[in-house]
């Protein structure tokens, strides 16, 4: 445990250590791209990749590359840029307005081609939005595509039931077979009502859900409740109360999906849950950070809370492929850094695991030996003797 | 019938919802062959108001019509006039886009007169017939359907139950509208 205690002390402490030494050997460059808005496909010259912005981009050849941005209502953006080995490039741009096929007054949509309606519908992403006029409000919703089939059994319904009435009384006043029989049309009347009852309830909670995925996002009305709530939590963070900082997290999360506060929100709302020793939840917010959010403020302070919570679960290996992970940037992740961290971890490791002791004291000899200028070069040494004089004799390299 | 429209003219003006629509029904078939009350079945037109309140509270009135087919040693016929007023809370709410699904439980007075006729003669009689029962309601817009499950309790010498499967379909409106 002590050792535990160690790795994330000095782990910290070097966060907040200022030390600026050239990167490690990394082949071809990193870049982390983000966009306002996010969500814009990126191509890298001409090549489409797979994720959207925001992405981290890693391995990119070095030379003049071009990055081309595009998203669905916005210009198309190009940038270039001058791609160097080893060397992290931070890209945030914001997208302009393209030309609108619609345009609104306070009573009409007008559409570019001088068309004046008071409903219409536009195309985007492939999927039909009706634009409604309300006079004040304009409502821009997905439309359901069996809509139809929800205003036939409006109509359809009601002409049911008083069918089935008339059936009912048809049968109480001609049908002269004794007892308990009723005409199979009879029945048949109530059951196919009950039956469109049953399809009405199930094609609205249908459409309740279809537009409740493809609503479009309201990022841009959102901001100014998603910004309250943010500065609440921060504060509440900041003042350590931790459990209502998490909680007013959580409510952004929630109720702001689209904010561009969401990334910071998670990160914190995962720092708060390692910090409380709520291991899985800050587990699944940092790999949302990862897989949805990778932006340089974040991206290796997740990874970080990733590695530590799998050292303190004893899985070295999981926390060791987490840290191969970081990105050299800014200066609390400077490849000297990083390298540390390694060596840090493999220290560890090779307490519980003779067998990397050997790998420690490899990697303090080769951060002695990279980093001779270091303001820490005195501490790494002892920290090399340390590993030397703990590794058994049979496997000790020297 | 002027009290009639001055009291559905005042009801109108009230805020909340009212819906307003015909109905059909169909009681559960009685294993019994020669029940007195056996299956009958009928329709009518009902009336609704649902009070504004944080806990949405429905008062409601229907009439209908209902018949049973003949019995063997019995009646050739046998009609029922059923009048209700029902009062019923809405326990569950599932608001969606563009309709709401709710669930109200219901209590309700009813009050059959009933007319039988025999191969030579014609009989008159009522009785209190209260209902319990519970309404699956969907509003879409102006429209409103309903499913109801309940059971009636005729309340003759000895009390016969009567469980029963309703469907309703009205327009709605506002009252302020």
């Amino acid at each position: 445990m002590s050792h535990l205690k160690h790795f994330v002390t000095v782990l910290t402490l070097l966060l907040f250590c200022s030390i600026s030494l050239p990167a490690g050997s990394l082949a071809g460059g990193i870049l982390f791209l983000d966009s306002d808005p996010r969500g814009a496909s990126v191509m890298i010259n001409g090549v489409l990749q797979e994720k959207q912005t925001p992405i981290l981009l890693r391995a990119l050849p070095s030379g003049k590359t071009t990055i081309t941005l595009d998203k669905l209502g916005y210009a198309t953006k190009e940038i270039d840029i001058e791609v160097v080995d080893e060397k992290t490039e931070v890209i945030s741009t914001s997208l302009e307005y393209a030309y609108s096929p619609v345009s609104f007054n306070n009573s009409m949509i007008r559409l570019h081609d001088g068309t004046e309606l008071d409903d219409a519908t536009v195309l985007l992403d492939n999927l039909n939005y009706s634009i409604d006029n309300r006079g004040t409000q304009i409502w821009i919703r997905p439309k359901f595509p069996y809509q139809p089939l929800i205003d036939g059994l409006n109509i359809a319904i009601p002409i049911l039931t008083m069918l089935s009435i008339g059936l009912n009384a048809n049968e109480v006043t001609f049908n002269k077979s004794i007892g308990n029989s009723v005409s199979p049309l009879a029945i048949t009347a109530f059951s196919a009502t009950t039956a469109m009852f049953i399809a009405s309830v199930w094609l609205n909670i249908s459409k309740h859900n279809y537009q409740k995925k493809n609503e479009i996002p309201l990022e841009r009305y959102d901001s100014s409740h998603s910004n309250e709530l943010f500065d609440m939590a921060e504060l509440l963070y900041s003042e350590g109360e931790l459990e209502r900082a998490r909680e007013v997290y959580d409510q952004l999360i929630n109720q702001h999906p689209y904010s561009r506060l969401i990334p910071q929100a998670i990160y914190r709302a995962g720092r708060i849950g390692a910090i409380i020793g709520d291991d899985d939840n800050a587990n699944s917010l940092f790999m949302r950070i990862l897989d949805e959010f990778p932006l340089h403020t974040i991206y290796n302070g997740a990874l970080q809370g990733l590695a530590d919570n799998a050292v303190e679960a004893d899985n070295y290996e999981a926390g060791m492929n987490y840290l191969n992970l970081l990105v050299p940037i800014g200066e609390g992740y400077t490849a000297e850094q990083i390298a540390l961290m390694k060596c840090m971890l493999t220290d560890t490791w090779g307490v519980h695991n003779p067998d990397k002791a050997a790998d420690a004291v490899a990697q303090w000899r080769a951060l002695v030996e990279n980093y001779p200028t270091s303001s820490n070069i005195e501490n790494y040494r002892i920290s090399l003797e340390s590993a030397i004089d703990r590794t058994p004799d049979d496997i000790n390299p020297e | 019938m002027l009290g009639l429209v001055m009291v559905a003219g005042s009801l109108t003006a009230m805020d909340g919802y009212h819906v307003a629509g015909v109905e059909s029904a169909m009681y559960i078939f009685t294993s019994e062959e020669e029940a007195q009350y056996g299956l009958p079945l009928g329709g009518g037109g009902f009336y609704d108001y649902t009070f504004p309140t944080k806990v949405p509270i429905s008062l409601g009135f229907s009439s209908g019509w209902y018949g049973s087919p003949a019995r063997k040693d019995g009646y050739i016929r046998s009609d029922l006039l059923l009048l209700n007023l029902n009062f019923g809370v809405t326990v569950a709410r599932m608001e969606l886009y563009d309709a709401e699904i709710t669930l109200v439980p219901y209590l309700s007075y009813s009050h059959y007169l009933r007319w039988i006729t025999t191969v030579d003669a014609l009989f008159f009689g009522h009785n209190p017939a209260p209902q319990l029962g519970v309404e699956f309601r969907i509003n879409t817009g102006k429209i409103s359907h309903a499913i109801g499950l309940y059971c009636m309790v005729v309340l003759d010498k000895l009390p016969v139950f009567l469980p029963g499967i309703r469907i309703k379909s009205g327009i709605k409106f506002r009252g302020s509208e």
